[in-house]
């Protein structure tokens, strides 16, 4: 089985997850054959929290058996990060970035002034969506880069996320910084950007 | 002013092929808990070389929890 997550849910899961463990703290796990992929695991913790369980998930990128997330239940942060993502999920929002419009590089000099442009645009989008984060006035994660956007992520309750849904898109359009610019707002999604939990294995060699 | 603005599901984001959801599906895949691993190479009880490892390569039976990192 592949673990997905944390929960203290009482709940039954969606489909083929389970819940493995006696304990106040549980395992989300799926059948490997349904959690092949870091997509399918993320699909299966979509539909798990979209099931009504609250639960700390797992990065979909690792694949983690049970017998490896049951040795973590001892760990005494999963409870409180538990107890504050309890009913909470967060909205996604995208900022594009424009399409890289630089000629082919000619030299040295040409490729550092092109690279202090580029990431002179991505901070000036990362301040935009920070702007738009703060005036929510609720828990964000720090900004990330992708290929083509700058995102990050909003906390929010379930029981508001439409509102919120709403007020953004009623008050996005008329942000003068975001003129001419494409905005993607998704969710809601499992508090990944809020399950800031590293936990450590030692190997011994 | 014209501002390019698009409201997605999750469920929906994850059955479109739309570059820009598909890109953002992807920056959300490395993130939640992670588990890390250490790995110490010792001699004779010296700690000479530490890896930190977010692919652990090594069988389950290898691996034990040590809590938060230092």
């Amino acid at each position: 089985m592949i673990a997905l997550g944390w929960t203290k849910s009482k709940r039954t899961p969606p489909g083929v997850i389970t819940c493995k463990g006696d304990g106040p703290i549980r395992i989300l796990c799926a059948p490997p054959c349904s959690a092949i992929s870091a997509h399918d695991r993320l699909t299966q913790q979509v539909r798990c929290f979209e099931a009504g369980l609250d639960f700390l998930p797992i990065a979909p990128l690792q694949s983690i058996p049970l017998r490896d997330a049951t040795g973590f239940l001892s760990d005494a942060r999963l409870s409180p990060l538990l107890d504050r993502l309890a009913s909470k999920g967060q909205l996604t929002i995208s900022l594009k970035l424009p399409m890289d419009k630089r000629r082919p590089v000619t030299g040295g000099r040409h490729w550092l002034i092109a690279r202090k442009a580029h990431r002179d645009l991505c901070n000036e989008y990362e301040d935009i969506l920070l702007g738009i984060a703060n005036a929510t006035d609720l828990p964000q994660s720090p900004v990330r880069r992708t290929a083509e956007a700058v995102q990050c992520d909003i906390l929010v309750d379930r029981s508001t996320a439409h509102t919120l849904k709403a007020r953004l898109m009623a008050d996005l359009p008329a942000r003068q910084e975001l003129s001419q610019k494409d905005v993607l707002i998704t969710g809601l999604w499992p508090a990944f950007g809020f399950a800031d939990l590293p936990v450590m294995g030692t190997i011994a060699a | 002013m014209t501002v390019e603005l698009q409201l997605a599901t999750a469920e929906q984001t994850l059955r479109s092929n739309d570059d820009r959801l598909v890109d953002l599906v992807d920056g959300l895949l490395s993130h939640g808990v992670v588990i890390r691993g250490e790995l110490w190479l010792t001699v004779a009880d010296v700690e000479l070389v530490f890896l930190g490892v977010d692919l652990l390569l090594a069988t389950p039976d290898k691996i034990k929890p040590t809590g938060a990192p230092a």
